[in-house]
This record gives structure tokens, sequence and C-alpha cells, in this order.
């Protein structure tokens, strides 16, 4: 390194006058040492340049998808009474209604593909699967997908693992409707979003372009973080 | 949560491809780099309604180095890393021009394995400015340092992989 550094670095900063500029210029002409550091530094740029590469394919849809999930049951929610309506929740947990209505509704007929994605959930072997990075915030897929048609409701069903737990998404072409006894997520009449619980298997489903259904040995509210580390297609 | 997510998401994915360049280096991994850049963008809608006025690709790029720290702190350090010999201490006094087919054939795995040799704060101020397209400026206020530490850092940094580059020329040119 020459005893020139601080010009040499102000000039490749392009911080220098037009003057100062035009000098360290005429300087570089006759010192080899600083057009030595002006080549390397150059070649440096453009060698970085090379490097730039676009983020994957997806993982922009996947992003937004991480974010609309985490946005959508808030954004939908009536904002008025929010202390009202906090408190309530926390009653009807405390005084186990929540979960006694979740499991009457299980008692319920569900619609036979809700109850076909529960069925896979349920059986999925645990703990089959190497338990490690059970903290990665990525889906594993697990397995091929699964083609069924309960109720003539076409699914594919495909076993993800992430966050150390083995997760069913089943995708359909047609909304899930929403079980008895599910809690809705979204303003009444869109049924864009709802919650469910079927004994130890949690429900989350969003009916929206794409209609998903979520299914995992877990409360469902769990699913509802554990969405956004799956994938959108 | 706050903050409308459309609002946020047009003002933040045009940022994807920095955010997610300057996370496949702090990562190295391509999953752990996606993973990354999603948790960005989480704790970046977070904390959205926040947001006013700072330069939104210096902030997202600021939460994902922020998030990666978390991260680090949760899983087992990797080993501290040291500079290795600099890959080009054989280059001639006097080197040809870098021409485009050097340019075009340079091993890009090759110069990623010498970015990842250069000391960390070389490497993260190179990353910040020629990955991620931050000024020298907002580098300085990211990392807490002088921007005229942030402007040796990058010049030293450059002056190893431009080396490289030179060398890989010399090389092709002797072949």
């Amino acid at each position: 390194m020459t005893g020139h550094e601080p010009d040499l670095l102000t000039f490749l900063a392009g911080d220098l006058d037009p003057d100062a500029a035009a000098r360290f210029d005429e300087h570089l002409l006759n010192c080899e040492a600083c057009w030595q550091a002006v080549r390397e530094d150059r070649a440096g740029r453009a060698a970085m340049e090379r490097l730039q590469q676009p983020a994957p394919g997806g993982l922009a849809d996947r992003i937004r998808f991480a974010v609309e999930l985490s946005a959508g049951p808030r954004g939908h929610r009536p904002r008025r009474w929010p202390a009202a309506a906090t408190g309530l929740v926390v009653v009807l947990l405390l005084t186990g209604l929540i979960p006694l209505a979740l499991s009457r509704g299980a008692r319920t007929a569900d619609p036979r593909s809700v109850a076909a994605v529960v069925a896979l959930a349920r059986d999925m072997p645990p703990g089959v699967y190497p338990a490690r990075n059970a903290a990665r915030t990525v889906a594993i897929a697990l397995g091929a997908p699964l083609q069924l048609q309960p109720g003539g409701q076409r699914l594919t069903v495909q076993y993800y693992r992430v966050r150390g737990l083995e997760v069913a998404v089943a995708r359909s072409d047609t909304a899930f409707a929403m079980p008895g006894g599910a809690t809705g997520l979204t303003s009444a009449g869109r049924g864009m979003a709802w919650l469910a619980q079927r004994g130890p298997v949690g429900l989350y489903c969003l009916n929206g372009p794409h209609p998903v259904l979520i299914a995992a040995v877990t409360p469902a509210v769990n699913l509802t973080r554990l969405a956004t580390a799956l994938p959108t297609s | 949560m706050s903050g409308d997510h459309r609002a946020f998401l047009d003002a933040t994915l045009p940022h994807l491809d920095a955010v997610h360049r300057v996370a496949t280096h702090l990562t190295r991994q391509p999953a752990d780099a996606d993973d990354l850049a999603q948790e960005t963008y989480l704790r970046a809608f977070a904390g959205f309604a926040g947001h006013h006025g700072q330069d939104t690709r210096a902030w997202l790029v600021a939460i994902c180095l922020n998030t990666a720290r978390s991260q680090a702190r949760r899983v087992a350090r990797r080993p501290q890393e040291t500079l290795c010999a600099t890959p080009a201490e054989d280059v001639p006094a006097s080197t040809p021009d870098v021409s485009d087919t050097v340019l075009a054939n340079l091993d890009r795995e090759a110069l990623t394995a010498a970015l990842m040799r250069l000391p960390e704060p070389q490497r993260a101020c190179v990353v910040l400015m020629d990955l991620a397209g931050l000024t020298a400026a907002e580098v300085a206020t990211i990392l807490s340092c002088p921007r005229g530490t942030v402007l040796a850092r990058v010049h030293r940094g450059r002056r190893v992989l431009g080396r490289l580059l030179l060398a890989e020329g010399v090389r092709r040119d002797r072949a």
C-alpha cells in the first residue's frame, strides 16, 4: 500500500472535486503503485458484478405468501373493540369453551375432503424422520405427493417437515368448505381462512386463489405461523 | 401486525435481489439464504409502520444482517475465518488489462471462495456495497463505523478479488 491511500480512496469514491481529480489523474500516470491499486480495485468491482445474481424464481411468491399470511387474518378482522375481543378469547380459552366447541365440531360430519386430510395428518408416522434442523424455517418435502378425490374434490397432498413437525398440505382447485366448529379468521361470508381442531390434529385453511388446507398434530393456532414456511405451489 | 401488506410488498419486493445476495453471503447455503430472506421480510413487515424516510433497500439489508446475527446466536458459531494467502501473490508487476473474455469465463465458484476468504469486515463492506448496491454512507450507518473506514475496507477487499481476476487473465493468456 502506498502513502497515497487516503487520496486514492477519495478518488475512487468520486469525492474529489474536478481540479483535484485531474491532479490525481496526472499522479496516476507517474505512480505505478497507485495505478496498480486502481486497476485492482476496478477489477475487483467487475468481479463482484459477476456475482450479482437475481433471487431464485419463486422466492418472491413465497415471501408474498408469507407476508399475506401474517397479515391476512388480522387485516380482515373488524378493528372495533379489539380489547373486548381479546378479552373474550382469553375468557373462552380459560373456561375451555373453545376446545369444547372444537371438539363438538369434531363430532359433526366433516366434509369428506376435510376428513380425509385429518386422517392423513393423524396417520403420519411420528418420529420417522430425523428431528434435526428443528428450527429450520424452510419446509422439506417428504416423499411424493398423494392424489386423491374424496367427496369429488380433487386433492394433492404433500407431506413436509418444518420446525421439527410433519405437516400435511392439501391443495385443491376448489375451496375447502368450513366444517362445523371451525373458527373463521376472515370477515363473515368470505370464508377465506379458518381454523379447526380435530382431536390432536390442527387444521388451517386458506381459501385464496389456490385453496390450501394445512394439517398437523399440533394445536391449530400454531399452524398460522408454521404456514409461512410452506411453499406456495 | 401493523402496516398495509400490499404497500409493504410494493415497497420492498423490488429489493429482493439485493436482500437475497446479502443473505447468500451470510449463510452460504441457498436454502438457508431463502429462509433468511423470508425471515427478513417478515421482520420488516412487522416494523413497516416505523419505517419512515430511510432508504428501503438499506433498511431491509440492515434487518437481514440483524436477523442473521440473531440466528447465529441460536446456532453454533461457524469457525472464525482467517485470511488465507492472497490468491494472487504471484501476479507479475505488469499484468494485462482485464478482458471481457476473462470476465465471462471466470469461475464463479473461485470468486465466491475468494470473497469468503476475505476478513469479515472487508467482506461485509464489499457485499453491502458491490452486491447489495448500498452507498458507503449507508454501509457506514449499518455497520456503525466511519464512512472512510468503509471505503478503505471495500478498496482492500476489491483489490484481493481484483488480483484474482487479473491473475486469471494472466493464466489464460499463458495457456
